[in-house]
């Protein structure tokens, strides 16, 4: 089923995504597997929907609820159609008015010296083909280049600029802030950035298109105005030159520009004769007296075509490229964002109850009646999750018993895990196992089945295994290469890193999260797994909600778009 | 490489309280202390200096940001030992994500003495014992200070150990509690670090020492101010015919505990001032005597003083007070009339209350020949209020640490109950006979009775203030 995306749903998800990250998960969770057992799955049926087909559903059950509960939610998309819309009357005035005053203030004629037509040519012809060669440039070479829109001289100089503005920062605006406000600052830059960098190209379509509609409006006041001008007014074309250029040589120029529509257009109108062109020809010492009205009234066709050939119709192809390259952006917009993730994770997943509980009406649980999967002894798997694709390691791992946590160099082997099961039938997004990288000093009190529920209940993923890293003897390139062994065998898709939140986010560590970034790959998950103060008998304890802040805020200053953050607390 | 001027670099991991360390020994309440890590970014000084000559410096510094890094480079590093130091911070000057670590090492490349401080509240981890190993590697002489930011002891143990194997002293220091006789344990301990360290620190700690006396003696001499000016507070006014007396005699109350009131936080703006506290003032919580309005029932109850009591109080300083009166059910009874009562010792009035604004003395408010005359007080208990209100003050000043900044949590250090007492109700019979002496004088217009009275008093309060700052005397200990 193909969705209808647009930029304001985008934006919408993304909003109300945000808005999701401070509120209790189980509550989440309950909300969104009620959504999606109770509008979704009976609309999409059994055709197994991409990720995009079921996030636009829930967007749309999501908007009508807000709307139940407060009347009309004023929501970014609404905000930026509205925006929009206004900007692109004014983008159409502004070019109209610009062309258009230029034009008629261009042509004005008092009948002591005509109008230049090299000049008209080159002020509404020339630099308007010069713009367009550096635009065809720029595309040319980033086709060759193999990098897209992201890679635009745009989007890479919003970059350049926010890192410019980082590094200046950092070294004096920065230093003068409280350590609060600093990290506020850099959280923010570090979200416009990744923002950038995960939706440049949906941000920057729109204002290629904004940039086009200005040209067309722009030509189209041109057009306008010298129609106007040569209806209502009666004004003279001439041309002269410095150089003794003969007027049979301005002839095959004009001829050659005029090639795009002399084909068609019959040849006193697409362009005027030789003789024409001899009769304009303005030598200021003779003044114009001398010249025939009909020659110096010959070239307005010409010029108008060249304005409507050169600029108008060029321009107007780049506007509907404009909205073909939206449209193919928004069908490659791509939903495996850590949100997007826990939120399909949060709809496919059922709700799960383990232990003992009164007999009771099953509304009194608070999960969707009749979707609560009790399990009192094994692990059971979803209801709707009946099996996995064939390739997946997680299913393999399932169907065999395989255990998922294999001892890598130094590190024991007492932690074997079931591979938990894989939800969905090809209806949720392909679930990866996480390489978990737990420190040195928690390894020893990480239990790999209370790790490998808490990563499963927070990021749907399984175990692919347990690196113990950050010994006292061991330097970051020699873990990094152990981690990359492991990653390397295939069977994890991203990455987990255990971090006690109460030890301030130090730059060390941030980098090591970068290199973990580069080893991982830009579609490999990178999990960092928040754990509070150890605790009596557990290290999987409550984060303070400062602590929780600061690394927040320190992570999103990064600008990975694909960095996730969860909290593991121990029930 | 020592410098002339022994500088001390406090280091350690981010967020660990050591710019509250720092703020807490050197008084600054300035320096900036946050619960997010990374605030200090530079570093900065702050030197001691006495008689217009620097004699030691503390340099507060970043916290660590990759110390399993600069350990690394330490221990691949091939040059002499004495410019280790130089040659990394050359090495990544221009490095920013090693800024702070270049800033933090470059006091002990200068020969600074490094004080450590860790959070005991919380577990050793491995970057701990990375930034233990890279100070070892320095060589530079150090301690350890275990700034417990939060009143988990559990871990106490474990850093004691780490400790063990790389200072040569270590102290608990708390930043957001420690007292003036902790600090200068704390200086007293720097001497640990380095025997030549002996005789600077000597000097300091009697300079701390002297300036400490030297701020008691002009607490004392502005609380003396205090007492005097409230006590010998004299006013009258002309009756105009067909005035209203009560009204008048109201508004004259109105004055006089505007007045007091006015006396009393100038009074404590002063000292505040005299302990060097810029951001820090005295918001108690609602339940203590601070609180109180300075008269109410709750401060009768606070300072312990019975009926009786009052009644023996009031009778000294010459108030007319009607025996058995229950001063806490008058006070709650007539409300306005007993805040005044409370204030003077009109207790007797309260009683009853219709008296009370007819009464010949209240204040010492008298009509004279269509004059009313207000003062000087005449009721004993007003004084011991001031004193104890004063002495609070001063305790609870002298004992907030400048490196403490949750000044929304300020809470006595003693609850209500444990407070029920105020200062002067222990004092003995000399004591009280110097208060006694002190609000005779004031009544008597002779200026060298007031002087002797007031010198008298003012002594008597520098041992308190003393007692006090050694956390050896005051309400409930």
């Amino acid at each position: 089923m193909k969705t209808p995306w647009r930029i304001p749903d985008i934006l919408d998800l993304e909003y109300l995504l945000a808005r999701d990250e401070d509120t209790d998960p189980v509550v989440l969770a309950r909300r969104d597997r009620g959504l999606y057992l109770e509008f979704i799955r009976p609309q999409v049926g059994d055709s197994r929907p991409g990720p995009g087909v079921l996030l636009y559903h829930w967007l749309r059950q999501r908007r009508r609820m807000l709307s139940a509960e407060g009347g009309d939610p004023v929501l970014p998309g609404r905000l930026w159609r509205e925006i929009h819309g206004i900007l692109r009357i004014l983008v159409i005035l502004a070019g109209l008015v610009t062309g258009g005053g230029l034009a008629y203030s261009f042509l004005a004629y008092s009948g002591t010296r005509p109008v230049n037509v090299a000049l008209y040519l080159w002020i509404f012809v020339v630099s308007q083909q010069f713009l367009l060669l550096l635009l065809a440039t720029l595309a040319v070479y980033r086709l060759l280049s193999g990098r897209g829109l992201r890679s635009s001289l745009l989007c890479s100089l919003l970059v350049r600029l926010v890192s410019g503005l980082l590094v200046k920062l950092r070294g004096g605006l920065l230093r003068k802030m409280d350590a609060g406000e600093r990290l506020r600052l850099l959280a923010v830059l570090g979200r416009g950035s990744a923002r950038l960098r995960s939706h440049g190209s949906l941000l920057l379509w729109p204002m290629f298109i904004l940039v086009q509609l200005f040209a067309v409006s722009f030509n189209g006041g041109v057009l306008a105005a010298t129609l106007v001008k040569v209806v209502t007014a009666d004004v003279a074309f001439g041309w002269q030159s410095t150089l003794q250029v003969s007027a049979a040589a301005v002839a095959r120029l004009v001829r050659l520009i005029a090639l795009p529509w002399s084909w068609f257009v019959p040849p006193g109108i697409s362009y005027p004769s030789l003789a024409r062109i001899e009769g304009s020809r303005m030598v200021l010492k003779d003044g114009i007296y001398h010249l025939a009205t009909v020659d110096l009234a010959s070239w307005w066709p010409f010029l108008c075509l060249a304005v409507l050939f050169y600029g108008l119709l060029p321009r107007l192809g780049l506007f509907l490229a404009g909205h073909i390259g939206l449209r193919r952006a928004l069908a490659r917009f791509s939903f495996d964002g850590p949100a997007c993730s826990r939120l399909l994770h949060r709809m496919l997943t059922p709700g799960l109850k383990t232990g003992g509980s009164v007999a009771g009406p099953a509304g009194e649980t608070g999960a969707v009646a009749g979707e609560e999967v009790v399990v009192t002894g094994e692990r059971s798997t979803p209801e709707d999750a009946p099996g996995a694709e064939p390739g997946d390691a997680g299913s393999r791992a399932a169907a065999s018993g395989e255990t998922v946590c294999r001892p890598g160099p130094g590190e024991d082997d007492r932690i074997p895990e079931r591979r938990p099961p894989v939800p969905g039938p090809g209806e949720a997004p392909r679930p990866v196992a996480l390489l978990a990288l737990v420190p040195d000093e928690l390894h020893d009190h990480c239990p790999a089945s209370t790790l490998a529920e808490q990563v499963m209940a927070r990021t749907g993923a399984g175990l692919a295994g347990v690196v113990r890293i950050g010994e006292e003897d061991e330097v970051e390139d020699e873990t990094l290469a152990r981690v990359r062994d492991l990653y390397g065998q295939g069977e994890a898709g991203g990455i987990l890193v255990l971090q006690e939140a109460w030890q301030p986010p130090i730059r060390e560590f941030l980098d090591f999260l970068t290199r973990l970034r580069g080893l991982a790959g830009t579609e490999g998950r990178l999990v960092v797994a928040l754990v509070g103060r150890p605790g009596a008998g557990t290290i999987f304890t409550p984060v303070t909600e400062l602590n929780s802040r600061v690394w927040h805020q320190s992570l999103a200053a990064l600008g990975d778009p694909g960095l996730e953050i969860i909290e593991m607390v121990a029930p | 490489m020592t410098r002339a001027v022994p500088e001390f670099a406090v280091i350690g991991h981010p967020n660990e309280g050591k710019s509250s360390v720092l703020s807490t020994l050197a008084e600054d309440d300035s320096v900036r202390v946050s619960p997010v890590p990374g605030e200090t970014t530079e570093c900065r000084s702050f030197p001691v200096v006495i008689d217009g000559r620097e004699v030691i410096r503390f340099i507060d510094t970043p916290g660590f940001q990759n110390p399993r890094r600069v350990l690394r480079w330490m221990q691949e590093y091939q040059g002499d030992d004495g410019a280790m130091l130089a040659r990394f911070i050359e090495a990544h000057r221009g490095d920013s994500a090693f800024h702070d670590d270049c800033e933090l090492l470059a006091p002990l490349r200068d020969g600074a003495w490094v004080i450590f401080v860790v959070d005991g509240s919380r577990p050793v981890r491995n970057v701990d014992r990375a930034e233990m190993e890279i100070l070892r590697l320095t060589g530079c002489p150090r301690m350890a200070i275990i700034n417990c930011k939060e009143d988990e002891t559990t871990w106490l143990g474990q850093w004691r150990t780490e400790f063990r194997k790389h200072f040569n002293a270590v102290r608990i220091f708390n930043s957001c509690r420690a007292t003036y006789v902790e600090r200068i344990e704390l200086l007293e301990s720097l001497k640990a670090i380095d025997q030549e360290l002996q005789e600077v620190l000597e000097r300091v700690i009697s300079a701390f020492r002297h300036d400490w006396a030297a701020r008691n003696v002009r607490t004392a001499a502005i609380i003396t101010a205090l007492l005097t000016d409230v006590l010998s507070y004299r006013r009258s006014v002309t009756l105009r015919e067909g005035e209203d007396e009560e009204g008048v005699r109201r508004r004259l109350h109105d004055e006089y505990v505007r007045y007091v009131e006015h006396m009393e936080q100038r009074a404590q703006r002063r000292i505040r001032s005299l302990f060097r506290h810029n951001i820090f003032d005295c918001r108690l919580p609602p339940h203590s005597i601070l609180h109180e309005n300075l008269a109410s029932a709750r401060t009768w109850q606070f300072l312990g003083l019975s009926a009786r009591q009052l009644v023996l109080a009031g009778a000294v300083g010459g108030a007319v007070i009607g025996a058995g009166v229950d001063v806490a059910a008058a006070g709650i009874t007539f409300g306005v009339f007993c805040t005044l009562g409370g204030v003077l010792g009109a207790a007797g009035t309260a009683l009853h209350g219709r008296e009370l604004l007819s009464g010949a003395r209240l204040l010492g408010m008298r009509l004279v020949r269509e004059r009313l005359q207000v003062g000087p007080v005449t009721n004993i208990q007003l004084l011991y209020i001031l004193l104890d209100r004063a002495l609070l003050f001063y305790r609870h000043i002298i004992n907030w640490a400048h490196g403490r900044r949750d000044y929304d949590h300020c809470q006595l250090p003693d609850g209500q109950d444990r407070a029920r007492h105020g200062f002067t109700t222990t004092w003995d019979r000399a004591a009280r006979k110097t208060c006694e002496r002190f609000l005779r004088a004031m009544q008597q217009e002779e200026p060298g009775e007031r002087q002797e009275a007031g010198a008298e008093l003012q002594r008597l309060l520098e041992g308190v203030l003393e007692e006090i700052s050694m956390d050896r005397a005051g309400p409930g200990g």
